[in-house]
């Protein structure tokens, strides 16, 4: 069972195991999302995508200006 | 969670879903932290599905990935309708149909091009694609909880469910009771079932 099934059961109230499972899905899940937040391969990423989105606002406003 | 991300009025996915510009105002690199490991996953299994097995190189994800994104948040392209489906569903096809402009770009100039239906045609949702996917949206709701409830709520929320710092140590660190701590970490917990019963997530989480 994953994490957003035992938050979104109707009786709230967790077995020890259940909520041991919970506290490590969310646990795991904001680790993850921390190590993102300084991950040298996801600002790798993000100076591309910064790149490509630059490369398009700049081919918008050639359009814009020749049209 | 790390302080530097602004607060939002609206949760990440409810930006995503809304059809007006509100849309493009969510921040592309918070998406990109929440988001780029089940993207990665969903290209590298496109990669396979359409090399026949192969495996890609670490540059043709992060292009894919970067491409990905990049066209999701382009103003006036490839708006996402969520009356049209699922998020997740989604970027599937949009990671599908970046990973074959890259392969085009790959493939040799004798090579039997794609036909459309060969393109966009999608691989079977993998359990591990699943569960990355599960893991962000995990993190994205922990990110609404964080804008929705007290600071001080949300630290011994933090400290005793996410870091698992034992409640007693959180309480002499924080100036407050045990009970205090207990009570804090509970409206959290009830505050986090509430966000995770949201139309917005429940939609994302049915298989």
């Amino acid at each position: 069972m994953n994490a957003f099934a035992y938050l979104t059961r109707p009786d709230p109230e967790l077995t020890a195991e259940e909520e041991d499972a919970l506290s490590l899905e969310l646990s795991t899940a904001y680790r993850m999302d921390e190590a993102a937040a300084s991950s040298a391969e996801v600002r790798y990423i993000a100076e591309k995508v910064r790149a490509r989105m630059e490369r398009g606002d700049a081919e918008e406003a050639a359009s814009t200006s020749g049209s | 969670m790390p302080a530097r991300f602004p607060t939002t009025s609206a949760n990440l996915i409810s930006k995503l879903r809304q059809a007006d510009g509100v849309a493009w105002e969510v921040s592309w690199k918070r998406f990109l932290e929440l988001y780029h490991e089940p993207l990665e996953m969903i290209a590298r299994s496109c990669y396979r599905h359409h090399t026949g097995g192969q495996e890609p190189g670490r540059g043709f994800i992060e292009d894919a990935v970067a491409d990905t994104v990049a066209g999701f948040f382009a103003k006036g392209r490839h708006r996402y309708d969520a009356s049209k489906g699922r998020l997740r569903a989604y970027l599937r096809m949009l990671v599908n149909a970046r990973v074959v402009d890259l392969l085009r770009k790959e493939r040799p100039v004798d090579a039997r091009p794609f036909d459309t239906e060969e393109a966009s045609a999608l691989p079977e949702e993998s359990s591990l694609e699943r569960e990355a996917f599960q893991r962000a949206l995990l993190a994205t709701l922990i990110e609404d909880l964080r804008s929705r409830i007290p600071l001080r709520q949300f630290e011994a929320f933090e400290r005793v469910k996410l870091k698992h710092e034992p409640p007693a140590f959180v309480a002499g660190d924080l100036g407050i009771t045990r009970a205090m701590v207990d009570r804090n970490v509970y409206k959290a917990m009830t505050k986090l079932r509430e966000l995770a019963g949201q139309p917005e997530y429940l939609d994302e989480i049915e298989s």
